[in-house]
């Protein structure tokens, strides 16, 4: 499901998030930071990960 | 006799033990130093005078009685000013943490005072050590950014105002800001040293680092301040290296591996010329010298290792944020802000990349021992409404492997240059001879126009 979100998809729900907790005025403010995140959830969710790859947190590199 | 406040930490440290010079002659030469300087340069949030002196005056006083001291006995460091220091104030750079004082000491301020360190006081950071600007200057040009966040510590090093200072990292934040003011910063292997007492931005990501002049001086406060700390579950349980040794024993060229790609396409011109003279001359004093790829999960990186410091970042600030959002500056509240609302199941996705590119680290590693590319993608940029750019150091701190950044020399316009050396998770022992066996080789000390 996740490989499925575009871009446009990811910015529209962070959007529509950012617009609940703060309003429309926070939204305006926050446009590149919205676009920028949307850009970065998109690379990770794209990318291929094992599905016995668990996440280390504070685990030694 | 050369200045004191000039001297590093290997050489205050056997002066004072050799009884040649006294402590409070070096406390008193540093705090001197800050006072001409600091109107112009902005290092520092607290200078602890009155401790200080006391601190150096008892220092002097063991010594005297021939007591055994430590290996920094009576050498000046300044504290990120998001360490804690019991009874002494810790604002962070925030409006929000204006007049907190810590009620116990840091580990790392507990170790380098056992180790006889003089704390002179607070150095600058940027507001909770992100990317909002702090009003320190670059002692090389006062129109450009020092860096950040461990803005203080790199100036007040770099102009010479104590030989050492802590700073922390969780994307670039100590090797950027050695890098622009042209001096030492070392990021060791994530959990080699303790943050307990230090106040977080990602806890999966977030490094103490340190600011000096010279690797010797790197590897002896390392030495002193490594190690495990039962009050922080992420540090390492081994036992620390024999780090001033491999210093010592830095005879042997090592195998270097140039990373391109991504840090030739994204370093300017001046950057790219000084990396290439740099590696050229390393490879005629004997080094091996082959390009080394980059691993497919790195395309990745910078996107997952933004995800993580937001997320975390949120997670630590959310009650305050939620109470006090306007004392919060612009960068940061933006950070808070996306953090919040990152998916958490993307979250984990960005962690399980983390831990993806941390296995292929080690194919990097095949045919070298250290990983070189410049420390930033130019010199510090003329703008005091920045930091810089975090996205040559910020990997090596998503993997938690540790990196130094040594000079390299100075650009156009009069600005330093740096390299960063990058070694394998757990072998600081390495990158010290590495970098010791460089530093040798190359025979750069940078001092600003001060």
């Amino acid at each position: 499901m996740a490989a499925e979100r575009t871009t446009a998809d990811i910015r529209t729900t962070l959007t529509e998030q950012t617009r609940v907790l703060w309003g429309d005025a926070d939204v305006e403010r926050q446009a590149a930071a919205l676009a920028q995140t949307a850009e970065e959830i998109a690379v990770v969710t794209q990318a291929t990960v094992a599905a016995d790859l668990e996440p280390a947190f504070f685990a030694r590199p | 006799m050369t200045a004191l406040h000039t001297l590093g930490v290997a050489e205050v440290a056997a002066l004072v033990q050799r009884r040649e010079v006294s402590p409070v002659e070096v406390v008193t030469a540093c705090l001197d130093r800050i006072a001409a300087l600091e109107p112009t340069l902005h290092a520092w949030v607290t200078v602890d005078r009155e401790r200080a002196l006391a601190a150096a005056h008892h220092c002097e006083q063991a010594i005297q009685r021939g007591e055994a001291v430590g290996p920094l006995a009576g050498v000046p460091v300044g504290l990120k000013d998001i360490i804690y220091t019991a009874g002494v104030r810790t604002t962070a750079g925030s409006r929000v943490y204006a007049n907190f004082v810590p009620t116990y000491d840091a580990t790392v301020v507990v170790r380098l005072r056992q180790a006889g360190a003089m704390i002179l006081g607070k150095t600058v950071t940027t507001e909770f050590a992100t990317a909002d600007p702090s009003p320190t200057r670059n002692p090389w040009n006062t129109a450009h950014t020092p860096g950040g966040s461990s803005s203080g510590s790199a100036a007040a090093v770099g102009a010479r105002m104590l030989p050492a200072a802590l700073g922390s990292q969780t994307g670039g934040s100590t090797l950027r800001p050695a890098a622009y003011c042209g001096v030492v910063g070392l990021k060791p292997t994530y959990g080699r040293i303790s943050r307990y007492g230090v106040i977080p931005v990602s806890w999966c990501l977030d490094h103490v680092g340190i600011l000096v002049r010279s690797v010797q001086d790197a590897a002896l406060v390392l030495e002193a301040i490594a190690g495990p700390d039962p009050h922080d579950a992420s540090t390492l349980p081994q036992a620390i290296g024999a780090y001033t040794q491999a210093v010592q024993h830095a005879d042997t060229p090592p195998r270097l591996g140039v990373l391109r790609d991504f840090f030739r396409t994204h370093a300017d011109a001046e950057t790219q010329q000084n990396l290439n003279t740099t590696v050229e001359r390393l490879a005629r004093a004997g080094a091996q010298v082959r390009e080394v790829t980059l691993p497919p999960s790195y395309t990745t990186v910078l996107a997952a290792h933004r995800m993580i410091m937001k997320v975390e970042a949120a997670a630590f600030h959310t009650d305050m944020f939620m109470s006090q959002r306007e004392q919060y500056g612009a960068r940061l509240r933006e950070t808070v802000e996306m953090g919040l609302v990152i998916p958490s199941v993307d979250y984990l996705r960005a962690q399980r990349l983390r831990r993806l590119f941390q296995e292929e680290i080690p194919q990097m590693f095949t045919d070298v021992d250290i990983l070189v590319t410049p420390s930033a993608p130019a010199p510090a940029p003329r703008d005091l409404h920045t930091t810089g750019d975090a996205r040559f150091q910020s990997p090596w701190s998503h993997a938690g492997v540790p990196t130094i950044t040594l000079p390299s020399g100075l650009s156009q316009a009069g600005l330093p240059l740096g390299f960063q050396l990058i070694a394998p998770a757990m072998e600081e022992e390495r990158l010290f001879r590495a970098a010791r066996w460089c530093e040798a080789a190359l025979d750069i000390t940078l001092t600003p126009p001060l």
